[in-house]
């Protein structure tokens, strides 16, 4: 059974149907939204059993974190603490600027939404170009020559070598850093400083306390090399795409890059750096995380959150990828990083089209119009080109119609929607390619990749470092610190997909296949189309709607509009609502005096989209300013 | 090598001035040693970028909502290199990598790294309409011919000749604050001495 809460059922040839005898199938009713205090007090509990009346300081408090609006404005968190449990209990998750992407490209030439939707991100510069790429190439009927499909690979293996190394050294490393540590969890510096670091052979730190000093913003060897490391994969990405970020050579049908043997050994130099890093950088993750829950299990609370995680897959096999959606399960369960939807830590499907119908968006309590009317109004599209049924929530029955209106936790508060798959609040990420990739096991052939049923074994070449095989292992949890032991885990996984695909890449010059693009032309009857793909951070999907050479409609779905989605209809949280509630202070301050460090990793964890470089609540209120950066998260 | 660097932010009008500048110039137009370049990306990507063409002297042009000047001032300075503080270049530069572009994150980040020749000048105009959209208001775009020429200006004066820019840091905040200022506004809308 793949759908539990939407009325999709399955015949004997696995064809999906609607559920019979349902009049508005899609259709329900909002529960209120409802706050700790109020589900407390509806359950029996004493709302205010830990109100100390002599003082009157309550025992719950506001705690709420808006640095990022100093940073891009867009993402800000709310939480209440239960300051006697000691822990989160209630927490918003608010996504402050209206992205508007899908109102700018209403009516223009589809081939623009190649160059406007990259600027969603200011961090992935290409991802969005490809997926759009994809979805165009999709709706033209076209197929990009092999080369073209590997360039293209190649190109997204270096774009996460610059996306994963300043995630992991630069925003969410300093929050395990001696300048944090030693003001939030003094007690630990004297433990780590004699404390010896397993992996110090690997990566040169010999105690815990030297990688803590590594993480230091702005001296840290960590911290500094990440920075050079973003400049090795910008290197890399420029060779597959003549510039970045925001390429001007990912096409419909391929890439105008013009490509030599001098390309692909220029990239290999380069891919020997990366080899090398990564496992120095998984050495490093263990370590630090390994030391922090042996001193405290607690730590395995922080960011903890169901199993639940959807991916769309990325890397293409060129000798199956024809772009078509009729094939899309067959070429996308032949991806090296596989699409997969986990619930409960199970695999449910791999399968893209059983992915892309689960989907719904929501907007009960984002700032936009109900376009469907709880449901009651059936979408433009109620199937796709295949004949599954569509819900009206569905990306390619969506309007973004903007509507301010309600402001309160109860109504809306927050510029992002809500993505659900089967109605379930859905995670996504680096660590979730991985998670699908081992629980799928339908890997290609290759030296470099295994799947252990338990998790992925990669091989490192040697380089300056000896050859090394790396074990990531599928996590019990999934919280704050599998999601950046998962992240650097994936650097080595995406090096070793790079290896693939390069070799790949000489494979098809020796044979002179050595186009890398297609005509085309654009078609002017009605056509709906989507690219998948994935960014740094996850799941990415691009649905189109062309007709008489425009664009209809054009939904981008990225992965942090699933990771910080506001609660649904249904009052469920979104992943970073959810990961924070129940997350324990396990920070030894004095007194009430909260700095919030164990929160903040737990959103860090996510590595979200929104900016989010203030590492302490500084307590000197919301600011704001124009910028321009990246607005992946917001509509 | 002199680099040329323009600064914008796309599709916001004003803001894209740097961008948009670079673009209707003819490098024919310009020495053989001037290097014109859009620099609007991420900070850090612009001090890799500036680290490996090592430039002689820099200019740097974009707009810049001060708020302290009528809409389409041209100021012009020499960066003033004295390091800034550690913890703005940290935001600044946390703000960088999540895809922010902006000239003061890109003036401090690059100094903070020491990659900035001593001759760096920088030349803002102050935008008036930074809403979405294409084109320059008409306030901005009267001053197009002036700033090329102020940089045509800086660019003859020769390595050996000091710019008669004061010399100045801009605000040591992510935030807009109406920081006071020497007197650096050229001219609203004409060239003046200066």
């Amino acid at each position: 059974m793949c759908f539990k809460n939407l009325p999709i059922e399955f015949d004997n040839a696995g064809t999906a149907k609607l559920k019979e005898g349902w009049k508005n199938p899609y259709s329900f009713d909002p529960t209120p939204s409802r706050s700790y205090l109020e589900k407390l007090a509806a359950s029996g509990g004493d709302a205010h059993a830990g109100h100390d009346h002599a003082s009157g300081a309550p025992r719950l408090r506001d705690w709420s974190i808006d640095p990022v609006t100093r940073v891009a404005g867009a993402l800000a968190i709310h939480t209440v603490l239960d300051l006697e449990k000691r822990e989160a209990v209630e927490a918003h998750s608010l996504a402050m600027l209206f992205r508007g992407y899908e109102i700018i490209l209403k009516g223009r030439d589809p081939r623009d939404a190649i160059d406007i939707s990259s600027r969603a991100c200011g961090v992935c510069g290409g991802v969005h170009s490809t997926c759009s790429a994809m979805a165009l190439e999709q709706a033209f009927g076209i197929v990009p020559p092999p080369l073209g499909v590997t360039v293209r690979n190649l190109g997204e293996v270096a774009e996460m070598f610059y996306d994963h190394p300043l995630h992991l050294g630069l925003l969410a490393g300093p929050d395990y850093s001696t300048a944090i540590v030693s003001v939030t969890n003094p007690e630990l510096i004297p433990i780590a400083e004699r404390t010896p670091a397993p992996h110090a052979r690997v990566h040169g730190f010999a105690t815990i306390k030297d990688l803590m000093d590594g993480f230091n913003p702005l001296e840290g060897k960590i911290y500094l090399e990440a920075i050079e490391q973003t400049r090795t994969a910008r290197v890399m990405c420029t060779l597959m795409y003549g510039k970045y970020p925001h390429p001007s050579t990912l096409v419909p049908g391929g890439v105008s890059t013009n490509v030599t043997t001098t390309t692909f050994n220029e990239y290999y130099a380069n891919l020997g750096k990366i080899f090398d890093y990564a496992k120095r950088l998984c050495g490093i993750w263990d370590d630090i995380l390994d030391f922090f829950l042996e001193q405290n299990p607690a730590y395995a609370l922080v960011g903890d959150r169901p199993k639940n995680l959807i991916q769309t897959g990325i890397w293409d096999d060129p000798t199956v990828y024809d772009a078509t959606f009729a094939n899309c399960d067959t070429w996308g369960n032949r991806r090296y990083s596989s699409p997969g939807i986990i619930v409960d830590g199970k695999l449910l499907t791999t399968d893209l089209t059983r992915i892309n119908m689960g989907i719904e968006e929501f907007v009960t309590h984002s700032f936009y119009e109900d376009w469907a009317a709880n449901g009651m109004k059936q979408g433009r599209f109620p199937t796709d080109p295949l004949g599954n049924p569509l819900s009206p929530y569905h990306m390619w029955n969506k309007e973004t119609i903007p509507r301010a209106e309600g402001k309160n936790f109860k109504e809306k508060y927050s510029w992002d929607t809500a993505p659900r798959w089967d109605r379930l609040s859905m995670e996504t990420g680096a660590y979730g390619r991985m998670w699908t990739t081992a629980l799928a096991g339908n890997l290609p052939d290759n030296p470099f990749i295994t799947a252990t049923g338990d998790g992925l074994k990669m091989i490192m070449p040697r380089h300056e470092m000896p050859e090394m095989e790396l074990h990531w292992k599928i996590p019990e949890r999934l919280n704050a610190f599998e999601r950046n032991r998962g992240r650097a885990y994936a650097v080595a996984f995406t090096a070793a997909i790079g290896m693939i695909c390069l070799e790949q890449a000489f494979a098809y010059w020796r044979k002179g296949e050595t186009a890398v693009s297609t005509k085309f032309t654009i078609p002017k009857d009605e056509r709906m189309a989507v690219g998948f793909w994935e960014a740094g951070r996850g799941y990415l999907t691009h649905h189109m709607h062309i007709d008489k050479g425009r664009i209809v409609n054009y939904q981008i779905n990225t992965p942090s509009t699933w990771n910080a989605a506001p609660r649904d209809p249904f009052d469920n949280p979104g992943p970073y609502e959810e990961a924070i509630v129940g997350t324990p202070i396990l920070e030894s301050m004095s007194g009430d005096n909260i700095k919030g460090i164990d929160i903040l990793r737990a959103i860090r964890s996510f590595d979200p989209c929104m900016p989010c470089t203030t590492h302490m609540d500084t307590g000197h209120g919301v600011i704001t300013r124009e910028v321009n950066s990246c607005g992946c998260t917001l509509e | 090598m002199i680099l040329v660097g323009g600064i914008g932010l796309p599709w916001l009008r004003d803001l894209d001035f740097g961008t948009q500048w670079i673009k209707r110039q003819d490098p024919a137009d310009w020495p053989e040693d001037v290097l014109l370049d859009d620099l609007s990306y991420g900070a850090h990507r612009v001090l890799h970028t500036i680290q490996d063409l090592q430039p002689s002297r820099i200019i740097l042009v974009g707009c810049m909502p001060r708020q302290i000047d009528p809409p389409g001032t041209i100021r012009r300075y020499r960066l003033n290199l004295e390091q800034p503080p550690a913890d703005e270049v940290h935001d600044r530069i946390s703000e960088a990598v999540m895809g922010i572009v902006d000239l003061d994150h890109t003036l401090v980040v690059v100094r903070h790294w020491n990659a900035f020749p001593s001759d760096t000048v920088v030349v803002e105009i102050e935008p008036h309409d930074c809403e979405f959209g294409l084109g320059f208001s008409d306030i901005v775009e009267a001053v197009v011919h002036d700033v090329t020429a102020l940089v045509q200006r800086e660019v003859r004066r020769g390595a050996d000749v000091a710019s008669d820019a004061l010399m100045y840091t801009p605000p040591t905040s992510a935030m807009p604050l109406p920081v006071p200022m020497p007197n650096m506004a050229l001219f609203p809308s004409k060239p003046t001495e200066y």
